[in-house]
This record gives C-alpha cells, structure tokens and sequence, in this order.
C-alpha cells in the first residue's frame, strides 16, 4: 500500500474545531473540561484523552495583525522519533505511513514522549500506555478518510496519498501566498516527510513547531552505538564468566586430583 | 437569503458584515473558500471586533458596534458619486427612475421625515413617501435619472453627507481600509461580476436593524447584484431551522406564509382581504391563500358562504405587539399572562435584560418548558438570589428529542426545505414535540367536545385527522406535510403549487409558500436527493425542495437584461429563448410572458409596481430611506442629523427601558456567539466534546483597556450596565480594539451570551445587561450595542 | 584442626546494604532489560506484565537508592574509608591486576600483599560507583521529569551495560571463582579467616596487627 498523508492548510482553517469534536467522537475519547486558558484555545496541550487540538495564535506584524489556527496532531514522521526510541516494539510503521501503536505492547515507558520533536504522545499515567493520534487506522484500512478530514469544512484538512498531499502542497500554497508573502510548507522534507503536510502563513516557530524538527542525537548514539556496544558488553562479560567458571572448575578438579595421589590414588567408596 | 448556501462559491466579492460566518456557519466558508479557489474571490469582513472570519478573510475592516448605516450608507454614497450603479439594471429594474411626490422631505436638522408625530413616536402621515403619478395612475419616471424628485437623485442628496470622513468618524474605521472595502465591493457592479452580502444578527439586533437590512437591499441593487448567481442579500439565520418557523408563522404578527395575522381592525374576511396588495403584485393572490389555509384548518366547516370561519381566527389587538420583549413586559406588569409554554427556547439566558425577565416569569401560575435538558427557564426559580419559598409558578418540564432523534423537515437559510430521518431513539422518555402537539390538542378537544358554547366552536371544529404519532411519526409527518402542501379537495390529489390554489374552497393548503413540496408528480421532495448540477451553478434543483417552486434563486429574472439576454455570458442563469424562459433554475415569472409583455421587464413579482424599491414607498416605520442614528446607548452623538435615536423605536414599557449614560458607562458592549456553543448553551454547555472547547464565560477586551483597568489576561472580572452586572474571565487581545469615534477613544469589549447556571460548564448570564429596546418595526432587542463598564474583582 | 581464627571485615550496617544493593541491582538489571531489550522477555510472567516489571523497577530503584543511602547515613566514617581505599591505586593493585586473568580461571598465583580491597574490588567497585551514580542521576530524571533531556537515555543504557558486565564478573568471583568464593563469607558474616586475610590481603594484615595483636579485631 502506498504512504498517506493528511495536508493541513492553516491559512484556511477556520478553527471551528470539528476535527477536534469529531476526533473524539470516532474514538471515544472523553470531554475534558476546563481550566480555560485564558484564550480560544481549548486546553494548554494534548493529552491521552485528546489526540488532536487546534493552538491559537495571536500575531502582531507589520502588515497587520494576523490571527492563526494550528491544528496540533502526530505528524506519523517519515522519520519517527518515538518509534525509534520505543524499547517494545509498541510502534510499529504500517505500509500507509502510520506509526501504529500496539496498545498490548506498550508498558507506558514514556520514551517515545522525549523523542519526538513535536510533543506528541502522551501517557496514561493509570492504563500505563501511550495515546496519540491513530491517523483513523480503523478507517483509512477501511477506505474511509480520518474522522478529522472528513469533518473538515473549509477543507484545511486534505486526505490522500503522500504524493498527491505533498504536490497538492503546492497548489495550496501559490494559493495562501497571495495573502501571506511568508507562506511556506512544511513537513514535505523534514524527517523523511512527515504523514502531516502542513502550509503555513509563516515561519514554523510562528505556530510552535520547530523551525528544523531533528531527532535528538542521543537517539542515534543510543540505538546505533550504546544498544550494540551494551549487548556486546554484557555477552562478553557473559561469556567470559562461564568460560572461566569451566576453566576454573577443571583447574580446581586437576588440583584436586593431584592432592588426591598425593595423598595415595583414588579409594572406592 | 435571496440566495442560498451552495451559491457562495459563485460570487467574487463576499462582503460579510454584522456576521460571523466562519464561526457561526462553518459551512459558508466551504462554499467561499471554493469561490476563492474557483474564481479568485476576496473575502470582505467588517465587524467590531475581529473573529475567525476576519482571520480568514482578505480584507478586515472594524467598525463600531450600531453603525451600519453610517457604513452602508457611505458605500451607497460611494456608488452614487463614482457611478459605480448598474444603470440599466437599476433604470429597468427598481423605482431608481420614479418620482416621489412633492412634500417627501428630510431634515437633518431634526432628524426626521416629514410627517411625524413627536408625541405618537410615529410617522402618522406617510402620504407623501409615494410616487407621483400621471392622470391614468401611472408612476411618472425619469430614465435618464436626472430629475430632483427620481428615487436616484433624491437618494444622492440624502448620502451626500455619508461620506468617507464622517463614515470613518462615526464608524472609527481607518479611512483606507473602508474605502478599500467599498472599491473593491462596488467593483461588482458590472455585469458579469457578482457581490454576495452576508449578514447575520450583527445587522438585525439593533434599534435600526430592519433599516440596516434595507441597506443591504438597495446597495446590492445599485449594484445589480440580485437575481444571480454569487450575488443577493443573504441572511445567515441562527439556526438550522429558523426559516422554517419563520415561514411556519412562529412569529405574533404573522400567519403562515407571510400573510399578516387578522386584526380587530378587520372583523371579517372582506376587510381582511382589502388589505391585500394589488395586483399585479403575485401578493394580489393572498385571498386564495388565506381561504385555503382556513379550509385546511377548519375543513368542511370553512364554506364560501361563511367567510371559511375566519371568524374563528383570533385577532390581535390592532397596532398592538405581541413580540417577546412586549410580552414579557405585559408579564411584569402582572398583567394577563397566566402560563406560558417555552417550545425550546430558553429566554432566561436569550432574552434581553434576563433579570427583568426572570423576575417577570414568578408571576406566572404555570409554566411548561420543552427541552432535551432542565435548562435556566426550567429552573428560573432557584436561579441564583431567587427564593424558591416565593415563587408559586407550578414548573413542567416536558424532555424532548433533540435533533437527531426526531424526523421532518428543516429549512436552512437558502429556503431549501430538507427531510431529517430519525438517527437514534432518544433515551428513557421523551417523545418528538410533534407528539406533544398531538396529545395537547387530541386533550384539549376533547376537554371542549361536549361544549356548546360558540366560543368553543374554533377547538371543536378544528380539523386534526392525522394518524396517531404514536404509532407512526412518519405516517403522522407525511400527513401533516400533505396537508401544508395543499390538495384539491375536488379530487383529492395533492396540489402541483400554489398556482393551484383557489378562493372558492376547492383547495386547502397549510402554508402557500411550501405548495410544491409534495405533488403528485414528484412525492415529498424534500427526501429527494438528486445531485445533478445543471449549469454548474450549485442550483441541485433535485436536492430537497426550495420554496418558492423550487427557486434556488428569487428575482432570478434579474439575471437576464431587460430583453431577457443574460447579461453577461460567464454568467448566464435564466434567459428567454423565444418561446419560454429557460436556464438552470425555475424562472421566478410566468414560464410564457416574453420580455416584450407589458410586464416583462419588471422581476419583483411580490410587489405591485414590480420593481426593487431603493426608496421604500410608504416607508419603514422608521423612514423610507436608511438614516443612521446611535443606539439608544452610545457613547458619542449623531453627528449626520441631529436626532440622537432612531425616532420610532421600540421604548419599551415604562420602566423596563432603563438607559445608561456614557459618563457611568463609557466602554461599548456587544454580545455574540462562538462556534462551540450553541444559543443559550443547553445543548452544548451539557455535552462534553462541545463544553470543553469553551469552559467559561469570558469577556474579549483590547489590550488598552486591560492596562488602563489593571486588567491581566484570565482574571475575573466584572461588566456592569444599567440593568445588572456580571463576572466571567477577561480575555486581553489586540482583536478587540480601541476606537476612535469623533475624535475620542472608545473601547468596545464584548461577550459570549452562551452561559447561564445550569449544565455542565456555568458562567453569569451575559443578556443580564442588555437593553429593553428594539428594533422600530420588529422590534427586535438591540443586544448587539449597549455601554457598561468593568472592574477588576477585587475580592 | 581448630577453628581458623576468624577477622571482621564488614560492619552489618554495610553487609546488610550490600545485599540490599545487590538484589535491587540484579532486579533492576533484569527488568529494566526486559524494558531495553528481549532476550529476557520469557521472564515477563514472573512480574505479571511488563508494566508489572516497569512497577518492580521504580520499586527495586527506591531500595538501590536506600541501599546507598543508609551506609552514608550510618557508617559514614567506613564509607569514606572505602572511597577512600578505591581511589587510591597503589602498585600493589597493579601488580593484581596483572595477576587476575590467572585467578579468574581458578589458577593460584602468588600476589603481593593487598590493602584492605585488592585491586579487583577496587575496580568493581569504581565501576559499580560511577554506573551507580549516572544510573541513579538518569534515572530520576527519565521518572521525575516531565522532560528529561534526551541524552539520559543513552547515559542510563550504557552504564545499565557496564555496570551489570562489571556486576556479573563479581558476582562469579565471590559466588563461583574457587579461589576467592571464600570473600562472600565475609559479606555473609562479616569475618574472614586470618589465613584468608593474610594470603589474600597482606598489607591489611600486615596494618591491623602491627597495631594490635593476633586476635579478634573489632571495628
């Protein structure tokens, strides 16, 4: 199957925020209410409840002040820090892009939290498991679109295959450019393609993604130097205590044995 | 609308103003986004404050809550002087060309039209607000549109002092950026292009609300923007079906269909239908409408000979309201009023100065409230600082379905009728109102059945043969539906439209405007759903049923030039063929009258001179052109004429209207919704995925405010007015906006009215504030302007 | 022949955190490789679940990290008597070290006279010092905070090698080597034999009786 990928085009969202209702209608997730945060925005992040969201905000610049919509999910990176760092194999990369999640295998370790760039999963700190977004795997398998593009009204939020969304990309954004000179996308080349392309007003940083999202270097040491290395290392030391444990007990019999005809041959009992 | 929803992605200027659409009709913004896409639209967005839709627009220009008209009014001068008007559209299709009778006058140095009566607070003399005639009657016109007296000419004398700097002024917009809204709205002024404005309550909640509409009117017809596709004036109604209770008659001064409701001044049906317009007005038909109706009413026992029991109809009291604010107000005067039933609403939070009106409703020995939860009308006596040992009002509270749990039809604001089916049965008990209604009426007749009374004759005789819901809504609906779309009650059958209805008691009919919905030849269309597109024009003539006939857009005999070609190729609609009017819709004139007939160059069938009335002849109530005047709080003077307030509006009882006065009130204030909530919040304050999108009731100032106030962000604060005072949490922005009016800064703040003290997210009842006025002919409450002043919450 | 005039090496206070360390320290090392890899996977069941061994692990770490704790707190003069004895490296270490492959196979060889520690004690205990410190450090971190820097990942995995690699070849030694198993005894019951001390820790022998004479040294 070929990768799929979700365009989300914030010069047009209207942050009516339907995707985040109907996200948690699709999976069930509960209604989480308050504190207010002082602004539209719903709550201050995600969380295991609340797998996708719409960030506020506020811009003051020269041409004017300028009011932006960033709906918050997980990118299913091209690249996926969480599932690199995930020590059980709960994720899993599925042929249509999707960093799944394998909800018996997951111990809620927390790992995928620190690597990824973008501060998506989080912990059910009671059910020990990660949650995020599922990309709707349930439904995308089942040639249905996910539940927060179908709902999508002003079609900000684009389903289809990676190839399509990420030269789609490009019509929408000859389109925002009119308005926002800055306008750019994002997420076409970073971290192998991110499954979420998204066209911004203007520079990531502006809508609280990183500028350059890169997998922490300790990622790479720890999973290509310090796994081997610590593997290496602890069947060595293995191995070379039961080696010398034989050799030592041999040595110790031979000893033995010495003693013995030292003290005249062996004596049937 | 004169449109409709799907007709958005035709237009290439929208002009959204008094109208959150982003937030409050998600969907329009499907449709413009495609307009943009499809056409290269621009978006043009002007409000107070600036919403989702400014942030999606391309042009946002603010201006300050209750001036419209200063607005409209200078876009209107704006056409005039640069003659950006669609002359021949104008010259042809509206009174541009008509004299108006020697007398008609106004003076901006009082403020008024000639005729007023300072102690009625009414124009008592109209008669010279009409056109001047010639010996056989005709209107005498002027197509070169250069006599004093023409509708044009007098419409440029009365907007020459809107112009840009005093707009600006009174309206405290940047100059640039309002003469940059009316260049780029009025370059649709020539054919081929096409300007569509939105509005919502941001028009129509105002003293001078319906004057705001006729704004809208006549700047889309100087611009020949009716009739078309991407064009019209375009009411974005609060709710899903809105229209559909307007056109059903929830309303006091109506019947269904438009008909206005009987008076005490017309005792009988002669008198009643001496009002009716004349022909060729198609409103001259009204006698074969309203005996129709009462022949659906009151069946074989409404003959010809017996006026079809008009006489059981009952009759206002003539020149009296009976809207919300007046009713309440009778009900706070202990007067009257005994019980009152509350069909989903929820006026304890809706309705304006809700202290007044909760207070008003102890009075009441009974009151019966239908709604899917106990919302703050069912519970207005333990409402907070009520004392429930006080109040003797016995309380009902009937549960009822909530929309996707009941079936019929809805019709949206594009006139289009739609059937719902049923998704889910509704938990426990609560039934479909339509039930409710059944049970109700099936009681109280037979409470009347043994009554000999003549009084009693209207309950006993109405006719109620329906199947019993119970058993099958459905078959229930069906039956109702057969009965509004009107039958010949010859042979039976279902009527093909209203063309069919009669005066003599062969037909009956429920409401003349939804004749069509159900025939013979097609079932109930509004279960049909066809999805072709002839012409590319979102028209979907096979998607539900749109009244009037399935029209998607009325007076869409504009769309073609006065000889019937359309006016431009890019956007052909309707057109004569030779023989009979073809294109993409149903043509809104006789399918046969060539343009050469005497009547077929004139598209505005309704009215008797068949032409967009620029000047409203007979007048509004409150003019028959739009003047501007402050609301009855503001916080400057008028500085176009030198009446402070619209000089009819509706006061109010005595003392219900309690008016605050700048110096102790000096910031203006609005009310207004968001996205995730939905009118008085009892549906979406009690569902989680809605109430945790927007947890508390907040109040949206300017960043300049807060710092003068010592204001910081998420703190509680208090808005106090005239009429009470209330706390939810500040939220400092630069999207509210400090204002400079006449030269002197005012702030506008403003809030959500959503919140009241029941559900699962509570917050203090914004319409605790607002004012007892209304608008001068609907009388509408003015919620959407009024002045108070915060304080920080110090305890 | 009589009973071998036995020496205390080890305060109860530091056998009794010793053990305590020690079955923490293989707890840890057995679930928490259950969380880093698979190959102890099998084991899964005898926590229940790997969010029971995850449970296990936080518990194991309280009581390493009490372990650690309660020997400061109690003995510190005998703690800082043994960081001091590791941090010093004499020839004589050396000249043991060089000695160790031999004795690692269970082949006597003549050493010179060790301290109090040999130098194999030393570096296990410096290896065990250092990894416990990093394991400690990462580990609070990756439970406390909400977001720890990435890098004690890394730091927590690499010494969770080394140091159990290190763990391992000592606990051969004490439990299994045939020449030194009599070590543990002192872990045990906290005495060794003189003769014990005086083969396998010549200079200590040598620093206790030059102060006191033959006979039961108490501490």
């Amino acid at each position: 199957m070929t990768r799929m990928a979700r365009l989300i085009d914030i010069t047009r969202c209207t942050a009516c925020r339907g995707c985040q209702v109907s996200c948690k209608r699709w999976n069930q997730l509960p209604g989480e209410i308050g504190p207010a945060t002082g602004s539209y925005q719903s709550h201050a992040d995600l969380s295991p409840g609340r797998w996708t969201m719409i960030e506020f905000y506020e811009e003051k610049k020269n041409t004017g002040f300028e009011w932006h919509f960033r709906k918050k999910t997980c990118m299913h990176c091209g690249d996926a820090g969480c599932l690199k760092a995930c020590p059980n194999g709960a994720l899993v990369r599925e042929e249509n892009g999707t960093i799944r999640h394998i909800e018996e295998k997951c111990i809620g370790c927390g790992y995928c939290t620190v690597h990824c760039p973008f501060g998506i999963p989080k912990i059910d700190e009671a059910a020990k498991k990660m949650r995020k977004c599922t990309f709707c795997y349930d439904r995308i398998t089942n040639g249905r679109e996910p539940a927060c593009a179908k709902t999508c009204v002003p079609r900000a939020i684009v389903y289809g295959t990676w190839d399509d969304m990420a030269s789609l990309a490009d019509e929408r954004l000859a389109q925002a450019k009119k308005l926002y000179p800055n306008a750019r996308i994002y997420g076409r080349d970073e971290l192998g393609g991110l499954g979420v392309i998204y066209v911004l007003p203007d520079k990531p940083s502006n809508y609280g993604l990183p500028e350059d999202p890169r997998l922490p270097a300790s990622l790479g040491i720890w999973k290509q130097a310090v796994h081997p290395f610590g593997n290496a290392i602890l069947g060595a030391s293995l191995a070379a205590t039961g080696l010398a444990f034989i050799i030592s007990r041999r040595n110790a019999m031979k000893l033995e044995e010495s003693a013995k005809l030292e003290e005249g041959g062996y004596k049937d009992e | 609308m004169t449109n409709h929803w799907v007709d958005f992605k035709n237009t290439d200027v929208a002009l959204i103003c008094g109208s959150n659409a982003a937030e409050n009709h998600p969907v329009s913004f499907s449709w413009l986004q495609q307009a943009r896409d499809k056409r290269g639209a621009k978006i043009i967005h002007v409000d107070p404050r600036f919403t989702r839709t400014s942030a999606r627009s391309d042009l946002y220009c603010p201006i300050r809550s209750g001036t419209n008209i200063a607005f409209y009014g200078g876009m209107i001068n704006y056409i005039l002087e640069k003659e950006r008007y669609h002359r021949e559209f104008i010259a042809h299709y509206s009174n541009a060309a008509s004299l108006i009778k020697e007398g008609f006058t106004f003076d901006p140095e009082t403020g008024l039209y000639n005729g007023f009566d300072e102690g009625k607070r009414a124009y008592t003399d109209r008669g010279s607000w009409q056109y001047e005639r010639d010996a056989e009657g005709n209107v005498r016109k002027d197509l070169t549109l250069k006599h004093p007296r023409c509708v044009l000419q007098l419409m440029k004398h009365h907007y020459s002092r809107y112009n840009l700097e005093t707009v600006a002024q009174t309206c405290g917009a940047p100059m640039d950026k309002l003469e940059e809204v009316y260049e780029l709205f009025t370059s649709t002024g020539r054919p081929g292009k096409a300007g569509s404005i939105l509005y919502a309550m941001g028009q129509t909640q105002f003293t001078s609300g319906s004057q705001n509409v006729r704004c809208m009117a006549i700047i889309q017809t100087l611009l020949g923007n009716i009739g078309l596709p991407g064009g019209g004036v375009n009411a974005l109604r609060g709710h899903s079906n809105v229209q559909g209770s307007t056109d059903m008659a929830c309303l006091f001064h109506l019947l269904p269909g438009y008909m206005p409701c009987p008076t005490t001044g017309q005792p009988d049906l002669t008198a009643y239908n001496a009002t009716t317009p004349a022909a060729p007005s198609y409103w001259s038909n009204r006698p074969k409408w309203i005996a129709s109706l009462l022949k659906a009413w009151y069946g074989d026992e409404a003959r010809k000979d017996n006026d079809f029991r008009y006489d059981f109809l009952p009759k206002a009291q003539a020149g009296k309201n009976y809207s919300h604010m007046q009713l309440f107000e009778q009900l706070h005067a202990g007067q009257d009023l005994k019980g009152l039933f509350v069909w989903g609403q929820n006026p304890v939070v809706a309705g304006p100065n809700s202290r007044l009106e909760s207070k008003a409703m102890e009075n009441l020995e009974w009151l019966i409230c239908l709604d899917p939860f106990e919302n703050e009308t069912s519970t207005f006596w333990k409402r907070p600082g009520a004392d429930p040992g006080k109040i003797d009002t016995e309380v009902f509270l009937l549960p009822v379905t909530t929309f996707l749990e009941k079936e019929g039809t809805v019709t949206h604001s594009g006139r289009l009728l739609q059937y719902r089916w049923k998704a889910v049965d509704g938990p426990g008990d609560v039934r479909q109102e339509s039930f409710i209604i059944d049970r109700l009426v099936k009681r109280i007749k037979a409470l009347y059945a043994s009554s000999n009374q003549e009084k009693d004759l209207p309950i006993k005789t109405l006719t109620w043969n329906y199947p019993d819901p119970a058993a099958s809504q459905t078959a229930f609906i069906d039956a109702v539906m057969r009965e509004i779309n009107g039958r010949n009650l010859t042979t039976g059958k279902l009527v093909p439209g209203f063309g069919a209805l009669q005066d003599d008691g062969t037909t009956d009919c429920g409401n003349w405007i939804y004749s069509g919905m159900y025939t013979e030849e097609h079932g109930n269309r509004t279960q049909s759903r066809v999805l072709d597109d002839p012409g590319d024009w979102g028209a979907h003539p096979g998607w539900g049923f749109a009244w009037p006939a399935n029209r998607r857009i009325i007076y869409n005999r504009c769309s073609a030039d006065p000889d019937g070609k359309p006016w431009s190729e890019e956007r052909k609609y309707i057109w004569w063929d030779g023989n009979r009017w073809a294109g993409y819709d149903v043509p809104d004139f006789a399918p046969t009258m060539a343009p050469d007939a005497p009547l077929g160059k004139k598209p505005f069938i309704m009215l008797t001179e068949r032409e967009s009335r620029l000047f409203a002849i007979g007048g509004l109530n409150d003019g028959p052109l739009p003047e501007h005047y402050e609301p009855v709080e503001s916080p400057t003077h008028n500085v176009f004429n030198k009446r402070q307030n619209n000089p009819a509006h509706y006061a109010g009882a005595a003392g219900s209207k309690v008016v605050g006065e700048v110096g102790r009130y000096p910031i203006i204030c609005s009310t207004w919704r968001v996205c995730e909530h939905w009118h008085s919040g009892s549906l979406s304050r009690n569902m989680p995925w809605l109430a945790e999108l927007m947890p508390e009731a907040f109040v949206e100032m300017g960043e300049e405010l807060a710092k003068e106030r010592g204001i910081k962000n998420g703190e509680i604060i208090e808005v106090f007015s005239a009429r009470g005072q209330v706390r939810a949490m500040a939220m400092v922005t630069p999207r509210a906006r400090l204002f400079q009016i006449n030269g002197k800064p005012v702030h506008q703040i403003g809030m959500t009215w959503h919140f009241g003290y029941q559900g699962l997210v509570t917050g203090d009842i914004a319409n605790n504030l607002t004012p007892h006025v209304g608008d001068a002919n609907t009388s509408i409450p003015e919620y959407k302007a009024f002045l108070v002043d915060v304080r920080k919450v110090t305890s | 022949m009589s009973k071998p005039r036995m020496v205390r090496r080890f305060s109860a206070v530091v056998r009794v955190s010793h053990w305590l360390y020690a079955l923490s320290f293989i707890t840890l090392a057995v679930t928490g490789y259950m969380i880093y890899g698979s190959a102890l996977d099998w084991m899964i069941p005898l926590f229940g679940s790997l969010e029971g061994a995850m449970v296990v692990h936080r518990v194991a770490a309280v009581f390493l990290i009490m372990a650690v704790l309660i020997p400061i707190l109690m003995r510190p003069r005998e703690v800082t008597a043994w960081l001091g004895e590791v941090f010093t490296f004499t020839e004589a270490d050396i000249a043991f070290l060089k000695t160790f492959p031999a004795k690692f196979v269970g082949v006597k060889k003549k050493i010179p006279p060790q301290g109090f520690y040999n130098g194999g004690e030393k570096i296990n205990s410096l290896i065990q010092i250092i990894s416990g410190v990093v394991m400690i450090t990462t580990g609070l971190f990756m439970w406390l905070s909400s977001s720890p820097p990435p890098i004690m990942y890394p730091l927590h995995a690499l010494f969770m090698a080394i140091g159990s690699a290190s763990a391992i070849g000592h606990i051969y030694l004490a439990l299994l080597n045939p020449i030194s198993n009599e070590a543990i005894r002192a872990m045990i019951n906290g005495d060794v034999s003189e003769k014990y001390m005086q083969e396998n820790h010549g200079q200590w022998y040598q620093e206790v009786y030059k102060a006191a004479p033959k006979g039961k040294r108490s501490n």
